[in-house]
């Protein structure tokens, strides 16, 4: 389909919708690998819902869903068109892979409908397309303040240990940069092959080492578990070698459900610390806890809540019409506290800048938690800062 | 301790899990000349089933044992009402169908406990570190290294030595002639696959502090499974064996020496292995 079709098709489709319901296409994996994120967007999404009530100005809002598990640009373009001129979307959300939400931000742009980003965390996803924004993090997001945490603690000499793709390297190289700069050494770097599952010869190679710290970074689910068990089961904790996690490492969805108290006296660094003691997030475990009982809340739960949250904000100022010049307009510079704590939409930008958290492991009432012990406010996308 | 001695004490031991996950399929192979690539299903459905069973109170041995057989039994059905309709066919036929098994099985897991890891529980002997050498070790690494190779010893007398052996070989070999004597050739696949079934079982949850169990199993270390069986030749046990021990001690120094490479190194040996040896490590 040419562009200017694909443009008349989405104009003509708007027109004959104008009373439906505000429908919002969530892009999400429902099945594969990391079918457990999905499924954690779509429960925050239903919670969220029976808490703040379906209508928006007197619209009922609706969510729809598409299944992409992988990494797939042209299936994301093609799922986001279909989103459109199918299900009639006035919003896109979801995405948890960056060259996917790149893809889609194509359709984005051509329809001119605002799409939320609750995941993707590669840099600059926003300068290709207007109509994206972002409630997710960027990886020096994270990792910066982790470096600045380290250097409080004079654990000054630290191994590197990631995963080896992009996103791991990159990592690598900024936590580099930071440390570094700010008078840190990196002792030891290891690039793990990504299928690989024995992480006893790393552990023992980086014990020989001797640092104060190891920082790592892995994709989640078994990979990170083996991590942070060769970890414990080589003696480095016992050796007083602390463990810091950019990644999936001591997820709550997913790796700390499994390790338990494997997991005890690991960190990370996290956009949301679920022990904060601020009204916001104890209103939001408490709605969490009435509408969707049983599941263990994650910080991949308040990204899709927050995204609600956003995507309400967008249909309250436009009153449910289709516009998505002023619904992006609506949340540029929109400034709010939620449960990760304050949220800034950067303006030009349409990055978050928000709180990042440094959360250690310990055992409340029997349950391995993470608990948070350092706050850093108002962190920017640092890729564009350092 | 030296590099050398941290090489050798590693690559045993993940070489030793290597086999234990493969073995049950080399067996399969080697003896009824099906491929199954649904072999890391019974691995898994092993591992979920102990965790089920620790959970609801069991003793983690008595979880793993009842497991162990409630495979073998699962796979009575399965070679009884599909596999067995595969041995004529040819080898891509059968690799599509138990394929086909295991996305199934992926499917019915996930559905079932949701896409996360399952903790298989340890007995109190086998968790915890020791000092060998100067060096902290998992304790279950080194009970992984002795069932490694006990299972070689006991899968040897079994299929090299035994009666049962014979009664195998001679059906798979030479079907017609085999029925012709009496041998009832039908009892004899099913139990060499609930055989296989249980083997699977045995490393899955042996296996499982190192490939943890959740629903992708089956497909996850299905290549790791293939290399063994490919290097080591699908006539011999040994070969197996001896294919783990290559391909586990290689990878383990390359991660030692230069981590990038590790598994590069494991997949290389493969492809020289099938280059320059075929038909297996023991082929003549």
């Amino acid at each position: 389909m040419t562009r200017s079709k694909l443009v008349l098709s989405l104009l003509l489709a708007t027109a004959a919708h104008a009373h439906a319901d505000v429908v919002v296409g969530i892009v999400a994996p429902l099945s594969g690998q990391l079918a457990a994120q999905g499924q954690a967007w779509k429960e925050a999404l239903e919670a969220y819902q029976k808490s703040k009530g379906d209508t928006v100005a007197g619209e009922r809002v609706r969510f729809v869903y598409k299944d992409l598990p992988d990494v797939n640009p042209a299936k994301a373009r093609a799922v986001a068109q279909e989103l459109v001129l199918s299900d009639k979307v006035q919003y896109l959300g979801g995405f948890v892979y960056t060259p996917n939400a790149v893809a889609a931000s194509q359709v984005a742009t051509l329809a001119e409908v605002p799409m939320v980003i609750f995941n993707a965390a590669g840099v600059g996803i926003n300068d290709k397309s207007p109509f994206v924004v972002r409630v997710s993090y960027t990886q020096p997001q994270l990792t910066i303040p982790a470096a600045t945490f380290l250097m409080e603690n004079g654990w000054k000499r630290v191994a590197t240990l990631v995963s080896d793709y992009a996103s791991g390297t990159d990592v690598e190289k900024t936590f580099e940069k930071a440390f570094t700069s700010r008078g840190g050494q990196v002792v030891s770097k290891i690039r793990v092959p990504l299928d690989n599952f024995d992480f006893g010869p790393f552990m023992q190679t980086i014990k020989a080492a001797k640092p104060d710290a190891i920082v790592v970074f892995t994709p989640g689910g078994a990979i990170s578990i083996g991590a942070v068990k060769a970890y414990k089961e080589n003696g480095l904790d016992a050796a007083g070698i602390k463990f810091l996690g950019l990644a999936g490492e001591v997820d709550e969805a997913g790796a700390l459900k499994a390790l338990g108290k494997q997991a005890l006296g690991v960190y990370s660094s996290n956009f949301y610390n679920p022990t904060s003691e601020s009204p916001q997030n104890k209103e939001f475990r408490a709605d969490f806890s009435r509408y969707a009982p049983g599941v263990d809340i994650s910080p991949i739960h308040t990204q899709a809540w927050e995204g609600a949250h956003l995507i309400y904000q967008m249909i309250a100022a436009t009153k449910g019409r289709k516009d998505g010049k002023a619904a992006m307009k609506a949340v540029e510079g929109m400034k709010w506290i939620g449960p990760r704590g304050e949220m800034l939409i950067e303006p030009g930008t349409r990055d978050l800048v928000q709180s990042i958290h440094i959360r250690q492991v310990v055992e409340v009432d029997g349950k391995a938690v993470n608990k948070g012990i350092r706050t850093f406010e108002r962190q920017p996308d640092w890729s564009r800062k350092e | 301790m030296s590099l050398l001695a941290n090489i050798l004490v590693d690559g045993l031991a993940f070489s030793m899990v290597l086999f234990l996950i493969a073995a049950g399929l080399a067996m399969t192979l080697g003896l009824m000349r099906i491929v199954n690539m649904a072999h890391g299903m019974f691995a898994m459905i092993a591992g979920m089933s102990t965790a089920a069973l620790a959970k609801a109170g069991a003793a983690p041995l008595v979880a793993a044992l009842l497991s162990i057989v409630l495979v073998a039994i699962l796979a009575a059905p399965l070679e009884r009402l599909l596999i067995r309709r595969f041995y004529q066919r040819s080898p891509m036929d059968q690799m599509l169908v138990t394929l086909g098994v295991a996305f199934i099985a992926s499917a019915v897991a996930s559905a079932l406990s949701g896409p996360f890891v399952v903790n298989v529980p340890l007995p109190a002997a086998m968790t915890g570190t020791f000092e060998i050498m100067g060096r902290s070790f998992p304790a279950h690494r080194v009970v992984v290294v002795a069932m490694g190779a006990l299972t070689m010893l006991a899968l040897y007398v079994l299929i090299e030595k035994s009666r049962f052996g014979i009664l195998v070989r001679a059906s798979v070999e030479r079907a017609g002639i085999a029925q012709s004597i009496g041998i009832n050739t039908g009892v004899i696949y099913v139990v060499a696959f609930m055989a296989g079934a249980a083997l699977a079982g045995i490393g899955g949850i042996l296996g499982a502090e190192l490939l943890p169990i959740e629903p992708t199993y089956p497909t996850r270390y299905l290549m790791v499974m293939l290399a063994v069986v490919a290097v080591g030749g699908h006539d011999t046990l040994l070969g197996s064996f001896v294919a783990s021990l290559l391909l586990g001690t290689a990878s383990t120094a390359m991660k030692y020496i230069y981590p990038e490479f590790s598994s590069l190194i494991f997949f290389g040996i493969m492809f020289l292995m099938l280059k320059l040896k075929p038909h297996g490590i023991f082929a003549r």
